[in-house]
């Protein structure tokens, strides 16, 4: 395997940064020179988001960049990739409101976490060490996410809606077993004179993930905000207020309830083909239940799901469209009522594929409350294909 | 003289100690979920899941003890409390004393075995030759350089499942892969680790999220990859070792592998 330096990261990573078909998106806008700043932008959403903001959050802060920076435009997106930020660049935006953490963990942090050596895991260190290798690390460390507490720390106030929690799992997860290193005689190494036999003496070679992110974050001068446990605390849900508008259903809600749509009888693998379109699912999609039965009750569960949710809405609907629940948890059940006999369809769309439904809607609403600087949504996709 | 439930739960646990795993009274998985010690035993099914597929199937096959590796009531710690009101719930429970059906749960245990079967049974069903396992118990395999796609869909013709989600460039060379079984699926992160195979894992919020790391990963060409095929996919297999350790020591009843059941299917 390659292990690219820093310089050829930088190198690749700015590349096509400049130019390209989209770098006169913004400037078309025609607005005269805004002085707004990431920071005034996120106070003004901590001001309209309708719910009290919390203060002690560790999950909805800056993430990466200054937020004193004087912001060109806003992308908001389900999740910051790389592919995203490369496209937000080539727009001319350098501010992203993302509501999926950006470094691969809830803590969201800029290091990898624990060392970059062999069968280091992350269930070994705790983020916010020194960071190892150094070099690649940001220096335009922007507020708040540093201080993100431990992947699994405990929710803050403001959640979404009892039926929908984020939270990080049930605690029920069975015990991750230690992951014993590849003995170094077998592996390899990585790159001339750093290979792993010689870890203790030399420092191992920076996460190039990690690394390339940092780099092509600093070296545009980003600023990342997480938007997503105020976002999704709001009434209606707005990841399922987007989802019922891209599918044309808002004229289909039932008695007001956002989660509730009782749509013209439509076969179970019908809907999830008409699913898997028009959200430009490629393999997060996965279906219970018989394919031909007609379902016209459908009930929304957005976001990621506990068993006591599924309990409640699977009896009162046809079919149940979810954003990722625990297979033994949602799914067996779904399982067993199907097999017990009663027609029901579960279909699970996969966790990021939903948050881009919320945060279209996010973008709608920003254009609003910030008309001086010009916002866009990004989707980062479908994480997800399948093999043929 | 009868065998019961509980006489084999006894034979059970005297063979783990033998080999090394003593039994934790402790553990809240490991227990009677249906059932108890005396009910008298016909045959045994061992199952990934006590689903009510698996349920079904081993009743009708005469086998009226279910050892199970997860779950019964849809929650890893078996509240019957907040499904006790639900009907499908009703309708199982009803099943299964009409059929004097008998549950054990054995999770924690078969983890701590060595080998796991549970990882030797994903390894199998993926088609991973255990000879290219680079140390006994690693749960990592060496495998010729291949790619990210070839490798994928070698796995899915293996395993004939078509619910297996991927991340990653499917031309990213790959070779070192570590597999995981249920929601112990490995990060994807460490430096000597191309692909990742496993069970289960959450998509963000995860101990570590592995799908941005592997999208990223794509993006900035480093060669990396996560297959995902399932937690009950990924630990079904394994319950056919468990029975094959399991039959010897209850010779008086038939001991079956039985499958708690596809859980999804993909639309076009």
């Amino acid at each position: 395997m390659n292990h690219l330096s820093r310089r050829e990261f930088v190198a690749l990573t700015t590349a096509g940064a400049v130019g390209g078909p989209l770098a006169a998106t913004f400037a078309h806008a025609q607005r005269p020179a805004s002085r707004l700043t990431a920071n005034d932008i996120v106070e003004r959403i901590k001001q309209n988001v309708g719910a009290p903001w919390n203060t002690g959050t560790v999950i909805d802060t800056f993430k990466a960049g200054d937020p004193s920076t004087v912001v060109t435009g806003v992308v908001v997106t389900s999740m910051a990739t790389v592919a995203v930020l490369q496209q937000a660049v080539k727009a001319g935006a350098n501010f992203v409101i993302t509501s999926a953490p950006t470094f691969y963990s809830r803590a969201d942090s800029r290091q990898p976490p624990g060392s970059r050596g062999a069968g280091a895991g992350p269930a070994g260190a705790r983020p916010g060490g020194p960071p190892p290798g150094g070099g690649a690390v940001g220096a335009a460390r922007g507020g708040g996410g540093a201080a993100a507490g431990r992947a699994g720390a405990a929710r803050g106030g403001g959640g979404p809606s009892p039926a929908t929690v984020f939270g990080p799992g049930t605690g029920a997860s069975a015990p991750r077993p230690p992951t014993p290193p590849l003995p170094a005689s077998a592996v390899p190494p990585a790159q001339p004179g750093a290979g792993l036999a010689s870890a203790a003496a030399t420092p191992p070679p920076p996460d190039p993930v990690y690394a390339g992110k940092n780099a092509f974050i600093d070296s545009n001068k980003l600023v990342i905000f997480r938007l997503t446990e105020h976002w999704n605390a709001r009434t209606p849900d707005p990841r399922a207020v987007g989802l019922a508008a891209s599918m044309g259903w808002t004229k289909y809600k039932a008695s007001d309830d956002a989660l509730r749509y009782d749509v013209p009888p439509i076969a179970l693998d019908a809907l999830a083909s008409q699913l898997k379109k028009v959200l430009a699912i490629r393999g997060s999609i996965r279906v219970i239940g018989d394919r031909t039965f007609r379902a016209q009750k459908i009930g929304l569960l957005p976001g990621y799901s506990l068993i006591q949710a599924s309990l409640a809405a699977l009896p009162t609907v046809d079919v149940l469209i979810v954003g990722e629940v625990q297979e033994w948890e949602g799914a067996t059940y779904a399982q067993d009522v199907v097999f017990s006999g009663v027609k029901k369809g579960f279909i699970s769309i996969g966790r990021v594929v939903n948050e881009s439904t919320g945060m279209q809607v996010c973008a709608d609403w920003l254009k609003a409350l910030v008309p001086e600087v010009p916002v866009r949504f990004i989707s980062a996709g479908d994480p997800y294909w399948r093999p043929l | 003289m009868a065998l019961t439930a509980g006489e084999v739960v006894n034979r059970m646990k005297a063979l783990l100690a033998l080999q090394g795993v003593p039994w934790n009274d402790g553990s809240t998985r490991d227990r009677f979920k249906f059932g108890g010690p005396d009910t008298v035993v016909l045959g045994i099914a061992t199952t990934f899941m006590g689903t009510f597929e698996a349920i079904k199937t081993a009743s009708d096959q005469g086998l009226n003890m279910i050892i199970a590796h997860e779950d019964t009531y849809w929650t890893d710690a078996d509240n019957t409390s907040i499904v006790e009101n639900d009907p499908t719930y009703k309708l199982k429970v009803d099943f299964m004393a009409k059929n004097n059906i008998v549950v054990f749960r054995n999770h924690d245990h078969m983890h701590r075995q060595r080998p796991d079967f549970t990882f030797v049974g994903t390894a199998r069903e993926v088609g991973l030759d255990p000879m290219t396992e680079t140390a006994p118990n690693s749960r990592r395999y060496l495998i010729p350089e291949t790619t990210l796609g070839e490798l994928a869909a070698r796995v899915k013709k293996v395993r004939g499942d078509e619910a297996i989600r991927v991340v990653g460039d499917p031309n990213a060379k790959v070779r070192r892969v570590a597999v995981g079984a249920g929601m112990a699926t490995p990060s994807v992160q460490p430096a000597d680790i191309d692909v990742v195979i496993g069970g289960e894992q959450r998509e963000i919020e995860g101990t570590f999220d592995s799908p941005e790391y592997v999208m990223d990963a794509a993006t900035l060409g480093v060669p990396k990859g996560w297959i995902i095929i399932g937690h009950n996919t990924s630990e079904e297999s394994g319950m056919q070792e468990f029975a094959d350790w399991l039959r010897p020591m209850v010779p008086e009843v038939k001991v079956k592998h039985v499958r708690a059941g596809t859980v999804y299917w993909v639309p076009k």
